[in-house]
């Protein structure tokens, strides 16, 4: 494809260096939100009675894990530490950190905006999710430690996210991949609650 | 000439099978739209991962992504949610498996098909991880037995939960018209 806009195709990608002690911190933070997220919602169930963003946790991992096995071979997670992957290059630390932000996000926004109809709250989901997922996504790739498969950069249009050695179409499949994902969950959601 | 033949048939057995379904139930043309854009929304972002070569060009939208094959998948899926609707009283949840397995079953002679024909190829990365076991017969890579479970699954999902968020909609709506007629009434 003839590139008209030099910024999405000749901007030089900017590149971050992470150590191995950077990543292992990184792993302790995205596990520590893990075990603060479980805590929390274990105790509400307890002193609270209300299991709701207990289930709304265990349904998104289901979820992103079976989204996740996948889009495995479209994607290649490398440089975690070893006792973090499950299955081929698929990590916890990963899986977990989409899981933390998408079942935080549907948990804040359904809390703070109960009042909207659902159909209005699925695009708040999205932006919000989008928002945390794209610079999150595009630190992963710059630093090296998530890369995708050479299948998918050749079906590429050869447009870049500026600065980024991103294809422009990850920004679109993104929220894409998260629209199956939130509508899976919220799905599972109402049909638990209704019975 | 088969291909052509393939895509016409698709075309044909959808509107055919939305046709008979919207007989039975004014919402269905609702529902295909809502699984097909959820099929679509599957293809676009895991085209890397499949070829669909050999069909006319004006089946492609994007890429090697076709709207015959959104069109087929989408009707498998709605004409298996019709099935169990129609014919099992049984709670969402076990629906929701059911659903799986008949569009599950339909789905898989569909790959079979799409393979035989040569329309469909996978990705070097999909061959990778292969564990290069076939369905006999059909001769369908086991893994399969995975991927349309979950594609279906998470398009059922997106699909159910806009028609419950619509349905939700209207009730609403419906209520608020019903308390302004009383309020009238009481005027």
């Amino acid at each position: 494809m003839k590139c008209n806009l030099s910024i999405f195709c000749n901007s030089t990608p900017v590149h971050f260096q992470i150590s191995d002690t950077i990543i292992l911190i990184f792993e302790i933070i995205i596990l520590s939100m893990i075990f603060g997220v479980i805590l929390y919602a274990f105790l509400r169930m307890v002193t609270k009675k209300r299991n709701r963003l207990f289930k709304n946790f265990i349904i998104t991992t289901i979820g992103v894990i079976l989204f996740e096995i996948m889009i495995q071979p479209m994607v290649l997670n490398t440089r975690w530490s070893s006792w973090t992957y499950y299955y081929h290059d698929l990590s916890i630390i990963v899986t977990f950190g989409w899981v933390v932000i998408v079942s935080g996000s549907i948990y804040i926004i359904d809390a703070v905006f109960a009042h909207m109809s659902d159909f209005k709250r699925f695009w708040l989901y999205l932006c919000t999710i989008d928002a945390i997922t794209l610079p999150v996504e595009i630190f992963l790739v710059q630093s090296g430690v998530r890369t995708y498969s050479q299948s998918l950069i050749q079906s590429s249009l050869g447009v870049y996210i500026p600065y980024t050695n991103l294809p422009l179409e990850v920004g679109f499949a993104i929220p894409l991949f998260f629209a199956l994902v939130i509508g899976f969950v919220k799905y599972w959601e109402k049909i638990i609650e209704n019975g | 000439m088969i291909i052509q033949i393939f895509e016409i048939l698709v075309i044909l057995l959808s509107i055919i099978i939305l046709s008979i379904l919207q007989k039975y139930d004014k919402k269905s043309m609702k529902r295909y739209i809502l699984i097909a854009i959820g099929v679509l929304i599957f293809e676009l972002f895991t085209q890397p991962l499949w070829n669909n070569r050999g069909l006319d060009f004006w089946a492609y939208i994007y890429h090697d992504v076709s709207w015959i094959l959104t069109l087929g998948w989408s009707s498998i899926i709605i004409l298996s949610m019709f099935i169990v609707d129609k014919y099992v009283r049984i709670k969402e949840t076990k629906k929701f498996f059911l659903y799986l397995l008949i569009s599950g079953i339909f789905s898989i002679f569909a790959e079979a098909l799409v393979l035989y024909l040569g329309i469909r190829q996978y990705s070097p990365e999909i061959y990778a991880v292969m564990s290069k076991i076939y369905i006999p017969i059909l001769n369908v890579p086991i893994e399969t037995l995975y991927y349309i479970p979950v594609f279906i699954a998470l398009i059922i999902g997106f699909a159910r939960y806009f028609e419950m968020s619509f349905k939700k909609e209207l009730k609403v709506l419906d209520n608020l018209t019903k308390s302004d007629k009383r309020r009238r009434r009481k005027k």
